[in-house]
This record gives structure tokens, sequence and C-alpha cells, in this order.
């Protein structure tokens, strides 16, 4: 069983208005934190999950949410079972 | 240290690299990621991002001669540490199971056949073949019989080396690149406006802007890091405003304060009506447009740039005419007066009180605007006329060349602009603006290369849907396509694409990473190095020159389209492709190859191995016995330095984060034009538009003309077609990510629920899509990112399984031959 986690961080841009809903809806997602948000309508998220493919299924949905004007990816980090990079960079074609 | 508290830490760090992109306050020590003890046995080094003409800079990780990771590069003025979802995996991308590590050559019986199936061949078997059809075919019809297509993702030196091969080697003109489809409307709008190709502002006008007018672009999606900008500036300045222009509801209109979904080809309406507003409301800056602006009437009725047999082309008054004659202001004030603001409603179906707002923008002496367009504008049979009408707005307040103030035509491709445009690998063009059609400027060219007068032909060549056709008519025979996926890309596939490259007097080679569609209609194919396993060079939208290291090697077998181009050119003698009369007159060049004329000309070999920066390898270096990059771009830069397009030397950009030229006396020019930051604008002038001869910019009187095909009875829906965030282009490297893939797997036929329901469609049924040239299956998505309007339907074209391009039109800008790809008509019908 694997214990790796990938911990990434988000800056998300959203409407000043809508940026309470918007806090609501991203922390609704398992696994994302909001670590600062102001006035500006900046929040930066962080997200917790078991894969890279989560990563993008959350930042997929993030963007998507209503209020929410960009978001985009800073930073990724895997953390636990040491990952021989080679194969889990090597992924599944269709 | 506890698994909780040691993640603790990396979230801490995740958030502090986030909050530094942000320009929130942070702990400067957390910002580079180089400094982490966990990554410190990685190798970073900096690379341009190889998807959009943004030009992020991204930081590459590598270990084990494997890039292991990427992230957005924080001392980058592009993307400040940010990235997108694409750029976030980019080192996924050369490692698809299915990439291509040895030639393939169709054959029956151990040797070449048209109608057989590839077998792996060396290297050496590929050459052979294919230089002895490319002598058969130079001897029996000459240079117009060969060609070549390539891209905007062909690096500087790449795209330099592949032109100069074609046009000095086999002395064939017949090269363009795939940014015909994408920024030919562009580039002609920006040479009849301004007489010098790329906009004249930067990506510093976002930070400067009081409004943003997005004309058919969806940069949220397509430019998503920019967009952050434009959030950002919006988001933080609440007097900013931003409208947002497009034939259907996308993301963008999220952020839009002014959005406005308009009829297909009405901008055309939208804009005169903007210039007509400007003049009526007295808001002409009268003192700008006196000293910097010439007004022209356009030619009319200038047709679609389809075969001249087809009706719509026969019927053209005055087909494929750039033609323009003088005019007045106030005669062009008249020319615009019928596009009133009830009439521009009434077309384009956007409400008054939306258009005056917009109009507005740019008629506030006191609101600094930038306009921004991509695809929407240019794939478009007016599409040069847009873009000319849209620097009109720009013209008649003065908004232009100022911080923030900034006609801002976007690209789609990496190096659209440093490529594509820049080195000249348009049929038409040579480098730095130069074009074949004018003798002193090939002059210019023979000189620099070292080649004897009359080397280079003066006939334009065959532009990118032109030779579609030339092959399909057996006139163009050889065919060599690098860096690009053109069968999926270019127009009506099934009547123009598939027919040209199959046709069996062709020989059709293709160079690249994987087996893209293209690939699979080829006759040879080539395994092509990609990106950073080799070094590189790229010149983004804002004029921004990258460069970077060859930071992996490729895999075994697969080899740089530079070396290809090079090696190639060993294997041809001036003898057998160059003319007799030629030869007897310059008789030093005689029994040389194309390898010793064109690459070991004292230029492009001059600089050692030895200048090579000690810690990355270069491949093609170590094959030619010399610094080759650095050669091709010194001998390269010859042509700009002094002439506008002035580079830095080749050492500088291995050091910087690009840098924007012109680039004199070691200094960036950010504004072009402006006599305040731009050292090429004659002493003591506010402006000078130094690419007229008389300092002008011109602004085009030009109308609206309906479009090549409209929706009827039989056909009742507007076809767009376009991309989707998580892919690029034509889904090729992304599709073969799986976390992208899967993310969004299959191409949709966006629509309005109200039609799906009028066609008894439920969200997820099957459709055929179809038009008068060909069909293809997908499914309805009736939710979800896109909102078209009723009777229009967009279909992303980055699936290889569902190709839309059976079904768009071929019809063209006259002027820029560049494609629309926006707007044909079709029928929706349940399977």
């Amino acid at each position: 069983m694997s214990t790796t986690v990938h911990i990434a961080s988000l800056l998300v841009h959203a409407r000043t208005e809508a940026i309470s809903d918007v806090e609501r809806d991203v922390l609704a997602l398992g696994g994302a934190e909001i670590a600062h948000s102001d006035d500006q309508g900046r929040l930066i998220v962080t997200l917790e999950t078991a894969n890279e493919a989560e990563i993008v299924q959350a930042l997929t949905d993030i963007q998507l949410l209503t209020g929410v004007v960009s978001a985009s990816l800073v930073y990724h980090q895997t953390d636990g079972a040491p990952e021989a990079a080679p194969t889990s960079l090597q992924g599944e074609t269709q | 240290m506890s698994g909780i508290s040691r993640r603790d830490v990396i979230k801490a760090q995740a958030v502090a690299a986030a909050a530094a992109a942000a320009g929130l306050p942070v702990p400067a020590a957390a910002q580079n990621l180089i400094t982490h003890a966990h990554l410190t046995d990685l190798k970073w080094s900096k690379a341009a991002c190889r998807f959009c003409g943004t030009g992020c800079s991204i930081m590459v990780a590598t270990k084990a001669g494997r890039v292991v990771a990427t992230h957005g590069d924080a001392e980058a003025e592009v993307n400040r540490g940010l990235n997108c979802v694409k750029g976030y995996f980019l080192s996924k991308i050369m490692y698809g199971k299915d990439r291509l590590t040895t030639p393939l050559l169709r054959k029956k019986n151990g040797k070449f056949d048209k109608d057989g199936d590839f077998e792996p061949v060396s290297w050496d078997e590929a050459f052979d073949i294919m230089a002895e059809k490319w002598k058969a075919t130079l001897k029996a019809k000459g240079p117009k019989a060969v060609g070549m297509f390539g891209s905007g993702q062909w690096t500087v030196w790449e795209g330099y080396a592949a032109s100069k091969l074609m046009k000095a080697g086999f002395r064939s003109n017949n090269i363009d690149p795939n940014a015909r489809h994408c920024m030919a409307s562009a580039v002609v709008g920006f040479i009849r406006a301004f007489g010098i190709d790329e906009p004249m502002g930067c990506y510093d006008d976002f930070e400067n802007a009081d409004a943003f007018v997005l004309w058919g672009s969806n940069m949220a999606e397509m430019h998503p890091i920019l967009w952050t900008r434009i959030a950002d500036r919006r988001l933080s300045h609440p007097h900013v405003k931003v409208a947002v222009l497009s034939t259907f509801e996308h993301r963008s209109f999220d952020l839009a304060d002014i959005p406005g979904v308009f009829v297909p080809q009405t901008d055309l309406i939208i804009a005169n009506y903007i210039a007509n507003h400007i003049i009526q409301s007295g808001a002409v800056n009268e003192e700008f447009v006196s000293n910097h602006v010439n007004f022209r009437k356009g030619a009319q009725d200038i047709g679609y740039g389809l075969r001249p047999e087809n009706p719509l082309e026969a019927a053209a008054a005055n087909a494929g005419s750039g033609d323009s004659e003088p005019m007045s202001l106030e005669e062009f004030a008249e020319f615009v007066k019928p596009y009133t603001l009830d009439f521009a409603a009434e077309k384009s179906g956007v409400s008054k009180e939306r258009l005056q707002q917009i109009a507005e923008l740019y008629a506030d002496p006191d609101t600094k605007v930038m306009s921004l367009w991509t695809m929407g504008v240019n794939q478009h049979t007016r599409g040069v006329w847009m873009n000319n009408l849209i620097y009109n707005i720009h013209l008649l307040t003065g908004k232009i060349a100022q911080p923030g103030n900034s006609p801002f035509s976007l690209t789609g491709q990496p190096s659209a602009c440093g490529t594509a445009r820049e080195v000249g690998t348009f049929a038409h063009r040579l480098p730095a603006d130069l074009v074949v059609s004018n003798p002193e400027h090939r002059a210019t060219a023979e000189k620099i290369w070292k080649l004897p007068a009359g080397t280079v032909p003066e006939w334009i060549g065959a532009h990118a849907v032109l030779q579609n056709r030339k092959l399909k008519d057996g006139e163009i025979n050889c065919y060599w396509v690098q860096v690009n996926n053109n069968m999926q890309a270019a127009p009506n596939m099934m009547e123009e694409g598939l027919p040209g490259y199959r046709n069996p007097e062709n020989f059709i080679v293709v160079s690249d990473a994987y087996p893209t569609v293209t690939a699979e209609a080829a006759d040879l194919v080539l395994p092509t190095a990609m990106w950073v396993e080799k070094e590189g060079a790229y010149g983004n939208a804002e004029r921004r020159t990258q460069f970077w290291h060859q930071l992996v090697d490729a895999p075994e077998g697969a080899m740089s389209d530079l070396w290809q181009l090079v090696e190639f050119s060993k294997r041809f003698t001036t003898d057998e492709v160059w003319p007799p009369e030629l030869l007897a007159d310059n008789p030093d060049y005689k029994g040389k190859t194309l390898y010793e004329v064109l690459f070991e000309n004292g230029n492009v070999n001059a600089f050692p191995n030895s200048e090579r920066a000690e810690d990355y390898e270069n491949r093609e270096s170590d094959e030619f016995g010399f610094y080759i990059q650095k050669g091709l771009f010194e001998e390269y830069a010859q042509f700009g330095r002094g002439h506008g397009h002035d580079l830095a030397d080749f050492d500088t950009y291995h050091q910087v984060r690009g840098l924007r030229w012109p680039v004199v006396d070691g200094k960036e020019t950010r504004w072009r034009y402006n006599g305040k930051y731009d050292p090429y604008v004659k002493e003591g002038a506010a402006f000078d538009f130094y690419g007229k001869p008389d300092g002008k910019a011109v602004a085009f009187a030009l109308p609206f003309e309906p479009p090549a095909e409209i929706p009827d009875e039989e056909y009742p829906f507007w076809l767009s077609t376009g991309r989707v965030l998580e892919h690029w282009h034509s889904g090729s490297m992304t599709q073969r990510v799986p976390e992208l893939y899967k993310a969004v797997p299959d191409a949709l036929c966006y629509m309005h629920p109200d039609d799906a329901e009028a066609l008894g469609l439920r969200r997820g049924a099957e459709v055929r899509i179809k038009s008068r040239r060909g069909e293809i299956l997908t499914r309805v998505e009736t939710r979800g990112r896109n909102k078209p309007p009723k009777g229009l339907i967009f279909v992303p074209w980055f699936d290889a399984r569902q190709l839309i391009n059976k079904v768009t039109l071929d019809a063209t800008d006259p002027l820029s031959k560049q494609t629309d790809f926006k707007k044909c008509a079709v029928r929706v019908e349940a399977v």
C-alpha cells in the first residue's frame, strides 16, 4: 500500500463578491485547505491528494466553480513512500 | 520528524511559493525550490514551456537522465512562478509509451512501397530513400515540386536551418509553418498597418491598463497565466473593466463586466461601429492622427481563398486583392458612418447598452485599453481586416504603443513569433521581415549566407492550404513535415489533406515524436527529439527570446529536427540541385555538398565546441563538431541587428529569463514606436512608426462582408472549433499525459440545451455532425464550461479519434491564406 501524499499549492483568483461562496465550495472538495484569502479575490489553496490525477481533477473542479476567475498551480511535492521517479512518470498512455 | 509535521512543513513551503507568485509577503528563504533539502539531489535548469505562445519560464529538474519535475520559474517576469496545468505536466510529454525511436518506412517485399506497411529502417536507409526521391523530383520537375511544412514549435535555429535548406539549398520557397493556420492574419495586419510584424507593446501592459477587451479570445482557458495577470489587475483595481466578445459564452465570461455574444462575422460590424462612435462623439485624438496616421481605403469583395473554380471565388470582384488607395479622415468618417449603434446591435445580437459601453472604453481619453485577440480574429475569412479594424480604433484614439494602451495580438504556439515569423519560415518571407519577392532583400540574404547572387528564388512559395491542394493535384511530390500534426489540423481533410498525402505520385516524410494522424498518413516517419532533449530557443508573443540547454538525452534512435535537416543536406551536391548557369558563374561552389555551402560556410561553424556550457550535453554539436546552435543563431541575428530586430548575443540568452527585441546596447524594448522607450524612434519624436517610409501607421477603411458559408435549412448550425484548457492543439503531446487525458478524454459537441431538446437529444447522446464536406460522430454536452447560444455548436479539435476537420471548410482569408476554423454550416443528427 502506498502512503505517498502529493501536496500542491494553487493561486486562485475569485470575484471579490463571491469569495465566501468560493471558500465554502473549495473546502467542500476533499483534501483542500485555504491558507490565505484577501479582499482582492486572491486565495492560496493547498491540496493533499493520493495521486497527481486528483490534483488535476481538483484544479479543474476549482476552475469551474462559480465565482472563480482563474486557478494556477504553483508548487508540487510528493511525500511519504519514496517514489521511483521513472516509473511514476511513465504513466499509462491512451 | 513525524509524518504530520513534515507534511506541515511541505505545506508551508507550498503556501510560501504561492504567496511569492501572488506578490504577497513571503519568507525569502522559502521562495526557491532549489534550496529545499528534499530536492537538492535534483539538477534544476530553466527552459521555456513548449506549449502556448505565452512563453512561461519553467524550472526543470533532471535526475539520472530524465526530467522528473517542473515548476513555474519564480524569477521569470512572464509567469512569476505560476504554471498552468499543461505546463505542470510538461515533464511527462516526453515519456509516452508510444514514443517513436526508429525511422519507419512503408515497405512490401523488402523495399519501399506506398501501399506497404510501416517497417523499422535505419537512419541511413531512411535518408537514402528520401534523397533518391528528392533528387528524382528536383531533376524531373524542379524546385517547385518539393515542399516542407514546419511549425511555430520549431526552435529558432531549427526553423532557420529548414528555411535556409529549402530556400537556398533546394532553391524552393515551398516552405510554410503551421503558424499559417494561427498567425498569418495577424502578420498581414501588422505589415499593412505598421510595416513591421509583432506587437508594439508587451505583457507589462496588463498591469497598466484600465480596461481589457477580448475580441473572440478565451484567454481563461487558452492563456491561463496571462489571464491570471488580468484577473489580478481587475480584482485589485475596482475601476478596471473587462469586456469579453465571443460567438459563444466561455470561461473568460466569468470575469466579464461587459459580456457580448455576437453572431459570427459581425465582429467586423462591431469594430466599425466603435470607430464610428469615436468619430461621432468627438473622441478622435486629432494631434496623434494628424502626426502619425494615414488613412487608406481597402479593396472590397475579395473572395474566400477557395480554389479558383469554386463559384464563390469566381463571383468575387477582387479575389485576393489587398490593394488600397489613400483617403482622408473625413472620407474615412463617411465610410464608417453607416455602422450605427442600431445597425450594430441588430446585426450582432449584442445589446445597444453593451456595445456602447465597449465603445466608451475606447473613446474615453482617460481609460487605457488593451485589446486582446487570437484565433477568433485570425481564423477568419476577413482576419486581416479584423486585425486592421482593431488597429483603427487604437490609432483614432492614439491609444497605442504606451503602457496600458495596447492592441495585443496573442499567439498560440511557443515560437510562432520567434521562429515562424522572425526567422521567416513562411513561403514569402526571409528573416527579420525581409521578403523573397524583393530583390534587395534576396541580395541581403545571399550576402549573409555567403551564397551566389540569384541563389534564393523570387517566386512566392505555396502556403499551407495551397500545399495540400498541390499535393492532391500532384504538383508537389516530395514533402517533409516537421513538428506538427497537419493532417489533424488542416481543414477539409477528406477532400484535400488525405488525398494529397496518399497520392501515388507523392513521397511524404513526417518527423515526429509520436505516431500522430499525420505520421500515419506518411510514407516515411522520422523519430524526433523534443523540447529539452536538445538545446533550444523560442520567441513568445511579446517579442521575448528565451533559450534553454539540452537537459536530457533523447531516447536512443530519436534525433532532433536540426540534426535531421543538417544531416540530410550532406546527401546533395550543388551540381545535383542548382542550375548549371548558377554554377558556371560561380565555379567555387561546384561539386560542394549543400552541407558545405550552407552550414560549413564560416558563419555556422564559426564557434568551437569549447564555447559550450560545460555542464550540459549537446548532441547536435557533438555530431557536427562545432557549436551549431550558436553559429546558426549568430548568422541569423545578422539579419536584424541595426534594422529594428536586434537580438542580444547568443550567450546572454542562456543567462537571462529572455529579452524583448529590439535589444539595443544590452537593453530590451518594452514599447516600440514610442520615443520614451524605443531607441529606433527618431530623435525628439513622441511616436514614430518607422516600419513605414513616412513614419505613419495606416488605418484601413474596410466593410462588413458575409462569411463563406452561412447556416441554412439543410445545415442549420454554425460550427466553431477551438481548444480546451487541458489540451494543446491536436493533443499529440497532452493526450499522452494520463492525468490530462482523464480530465478531458473526448472532444464533445457543446450545444444550447434548447437546441438539444428540439432535436430530441439528451446530454451525452451520440450525434453525427455533418457538413457539405464530411461528418464525425461525437457526444452532446449541454452543460459545462462552454455555453453556445442557440444555433451554434462548439467542438474542440484536440481529439484524434473525432477529427472535426473532416467537417470544416477550407475557406481562408484571401490575404493571409489562413483558414477560418470558426465558422461553417453543419447539421446535427441523432445517431
